[in-house]
């Protein structure tokens, strides 16, 4: 056996571990995975163009040609829902990797140099914290303007906060640590401790904290598309197409029964996921 | 047969005779309005100002209608719409000289307004001077052929117009131009100290975002009118409006005009309120894509170009966008730039064939790809289009826009944005392409949408000119003979369709239903009044 395959082996065995500590954990995994397949593969996975109409096919339900039915401007619903991943899992990741890097930087930045520039850094976050996830979302939405690039911004900004909060913490722990005073002793500048010292430990729960987030990301994205204000149409978008499906409801109950499900599905699974990774990587929880 | 026989015949005859006569005059009899009950209906969003002048919308008219009269009124026993129609209300009667610019009108004596004092042609000259005042009325470029409003005596005025104008009764019978008491000039049309009025019901009381409550008015100068004890305007969205109706909790699913604007409450009210009438008549909005023909705020691009626009219009499918935005043909009619429904409105057929879309869908995507390569864009081109946050707007925009795609490979990038946001960039221009629609119309006259579209108009959202079109419509508003109106319209729209300055995918129908215990309910075609609420009364 080569060495890829004894590599392959071990990783085998370290996710069948995964799965039989964290069943839990591994199902979410298991669902979340899907949904990112299906995002990735959306043009394999699509019957159909997603924006394509036909006003004699609309409001169908679903058949052998139409997998999931077809909404009210007879536009394919299942290549709309796998669209739909694509667009939710773009703008998610995008939003929460922007919220991580910026306000995990910024978290570092205050906690590490602490004083006057802690202190003004602290209240904007404050500031941030003290309006709504939702509410905070639409007003950068309204500010912005509907685009895709724009929600994946606003869901950056919604959540750096939390991000902030967290690595300031780390970072104020990492800061006390001998090896950064040796470091500092050695005449090491500021930012050579920060990116080399403070960020790679801070990492781990970053990366932890910032998966738990893709979950809440996921309800922000549909939500502010649900209201209207998030991933314009005419592209494919779960939130906007449960919106829409409001007043088909009796006649059409599939239009709002996929993209809910997708919703629910992908949310719980990134939820589960978080919760497993955290149990399993967070040092502090290992301890104990 | 002997003549017991005979004569038990004759009798039997005529009482199977005579039957059903006395059945079918009772059924036909109208039945006698009865007094008393709360009339519940329901508005959308409660009114920015009670001043329905300074907002020509039905959220504000819903309000403050039943509070106040207009000088005249549309026939409230009529569904028919045109100048022939204008009935006297605070006017009892009015003269015109025959050079049709002076209008005497006679007022009624006796009117009180709600705070007890008088109605008199001090008011009409307040309300009419306020109506034509371009600062204040949003109304006012629809009368600037008002040149003053004199006062001949406490219940007689001349108004002179600049011109003869044909029109000028029907748009003092619209709902938004309402004798307000001069008396009142102070009080801000944001209180609802401003509802005072001479109408048919007073305004009692408010539970902000809930209700406004309104009672009889004992003193209405119509004598035994009305016959509601009251009304009721809950706040709902429509589609809540037509839940609470099919529930039994309104009267009407919304109110007198509005209600039912999508195909899903239409279905709604057949299966979960079997019983009702639905009454769906078009409102005179005109719905559709308008370019930034001027290139206003430096968005300059290749729909400045006239056959870029035919194109697009080419390859436009005009019933399939209708049911994109209405779920129904049967909720608006496709239209020119006058609808078809108004007299000198061309018909969908003429228009079909002066847009060039009289032939099969290959045969236009054809003809609107030779356009594109003509006017340089055989490859197509981007563009952004900026959208009420609607389904209604949302909608057909999606489907035009996606028809654009597909056939001349546009790219329209849409924005639906709030109607705060949107407006601004609207009224500036500052936009591409646009999904709106105009405000609605008021009488019939063809004048009302052909005036939308001269230079500078208000909502000539792109700032499309044409000297000709212009030129007729200065012809139009002072030519009194109906044969040559008629002429000098069907040209208008010619151009109007030739030049595609707005690509009008659908005139709206939008209504209401109501049960049977319902009764003197009247809806007129167009953004038009509720003349017959005073009429109106409930068997139960």
């Amino acid at each position: 056996m080569n060495a890829m395959g004894i590599k392959a082996r071990i990783y085998a065995r370290q996710y069948w571990q995964f799965c039989k500590e964290k069943p839990l954990g591994a199902f979410g995994a298991t669902v979340f995975f899907i949904m990112i397949a299906l995002a990735i593969g959306a043009n394999v996975w699509a019957t159909a163009d997603p924006l394509s109409t036909n006003i004699r096919y609309a409001l169908n339900s679903p058949s052998k040609d139409f997998w999931f039915g077809t909404d009210y401007l007879g536009r394919d619903v299942w290549s709309r829902f796998v669209h739909g991943a694509r667009s939710s899992v773009w703008v998610v990741v995008a939003g929460v990797l922007l919220s991580t890097i910026s306000g995990g930087l910024l978290g570092i930045i205050s906690g590490y140099k602490g004083g006057k520039i802690d202190h003004f850094l602290q209240r904007v976050m404050d500031f941030l914290m003290s309006i709504p996830v939702l509410l905070m979302g639409i007003i950068v939405m309204v500010m912005l303007g509907p685009a895709l690039i724009n929600v994946a911004i606003a869901i950056g900004i919604v959540y750096i906060p939390r991000i902030n909060r967290l690595s300031r913490s780390s970072a104020i722990g990492i800061k006390s640590m001998p090896y950064i005073e040796a470091a500092k002793t050695m005449g090491h500048s500021h930012l050579f401790i920060i990116f080399k010292h403070v960020l790679p430990n801070s990492l781990a729960i970053l990366l932890v904290y910032g998966t738990a987030l893709l979950g809440g990301g996921f309800l922000v994205e549909s939500g502010l598309s649900f209201l209207g204000v998030g991933i314009p149409p005419p592209y494919a978008s779960w939130g906007r197409d449960l919106s829409t499906s409001m007043p088909h409801f009796e006649t059409a109950p599939w239009l709002a029964i996929f993209p809910g499900l997708g919703i629910s599905a992908v949310v719980f699974g990134a939820n589960l996921l978080g919760d497993a990774l955290r149990d399993v990587l967070d040092p502090r929880l290992k301890r104990v | 047969m002997n003549r017991k026989v005979w004569k038990a015949f004759i009798v039997l005859t005529g009482v199977v005779l005579l039957i059903p006569m006395l059945a079918s005059y009772g059924a036909s009899a109208p039945p006698t309005p009865k007094k008393g009950g709360i009339l519940k209906i329901s508005c959308r969003t409660e009114p920015p100002t009670l001043n329905c002048m300074m907002n020509p919308s039905v959220l504000v008219f819903a309000w403050t209608t039943p509070v106040f009269n207009g000088l005249v009124m549309l026939d409230p026993t009529q569904e028919e719409v045109s100048v022939e129609k204008v009935v006297p209300s605070l006017a009892e009667k009015w003269t015109i000289s025959p050079d049709g610019k002076i209008y005497t009108f006679y007022l009624r004596k006796g009117v009180k307004f709600h705070d007890g004092r008088p109605f008199t042609a001090k008011d009409v000259k307040y309300s009419l001077e306020f109506f034509a005042d371009l600062k204040m009325s949003s109304l006012a470029p629809m009368v600037v052929m008002m040149e003053k409003v004199e006062i001949v005596d406490d219940y007689t005025v001349k108004v002179s117009l600049k011109y003869p104008h044909v029109p000028f009764l029907l748009y003092l019978s619209n709902p938004y131009c309402v004798m307000l008491p001069a008396h009142l000039a102070k009080v801000s049309p944001k209180s609802t100290d401003f509802l005072i009025g001479t109408g048919p019901f007073k305004f009692k009381e408010q539970i902000p975002g809930k209700v406004w409550i309104y009672e009889r008015n004992p003193d209405y100068f119509i004598k035994g009118l009305p016959y509601l004890d009251g009304l009721e305007i809950y706040k709902m969205a429509w589609p809540v409006g037509v839940d609470a109706f099919c529930a039994g909790r309104l009267h009407m699913a919304g109110n007198l005009r509005y209600g039912i604007d999508q195909k899903p409450s239409v279905d709604k009210l057949k299966k979960y309120a079997a019983e009702a009438t639905i009454k769906l008549k078009p409102v005179g909005v005109l719905r559709g894509v308008m370019f930034n023909v001027a290139g206003l705020k430096g968005r300059k691009g290749p729909w400045q170009d006239v056959r870029v626009r035919r194109a697009m219009a080419m390859v436009t499918d005009f019933p399939g966008s209708m049911i994109a935005g209405q779920g129904s043909l049967d909720l608006g009619e496709n239209s020119g730039v006058v609808p078809p429904y108004v007299p000198t409105g061309l018909s969908w057929k003429e228009v079909e064939k002066v847009l060039g879309i009289d032939k099969p869908m290959e045969q236009r995507i054809k003809e609107a790809k030779r356009l594109m390569k003509e006017a340089g864009y055989p490859d197509g081109f981007k563009a952004e289009l900026i959208c009420r946050n609607q389904d209604t707007y949302v909608r057909p925009a999606e489907f035009m826009v996606e028809g654009w795609r597909k056939n001349l490979n546009i790219e329209v990038a849409m924005k639906p944005l709030e109607t705060p946001v949107l407006f601004p960039r609207r009224d500036v221009g500052d936009l591409d392409l646009i999904y709106e629609g105009t405000t609605g119309r008021y009488g019939g006259a063809p004048e009302e949408t052909l005036a939308m579209f001269v230079s500078q108009a208000a909502q000539n959202y792109g700032e499309w000119s044409n000297a000709d079109y212009d030129k007729l419509y200065d012809q139009l508003i002072k030519e009194t003979d109906p044969k040559k109106r008629a002429e000098i319209s069907v040209k208008m729209q010619k151009i109007f369709l030739q030049e595609v300055p707005f690509i009008i995918n659908v005139v709206p129908a939008v209504g209401t239903a109501y049960r049977p215990t319902l009764h003197g309910f009247v809806i007129h075609p167009g953004h038009t009044n509720w003349s017959c609420i005073d009429r109106m009364w409930l068997e139960k």
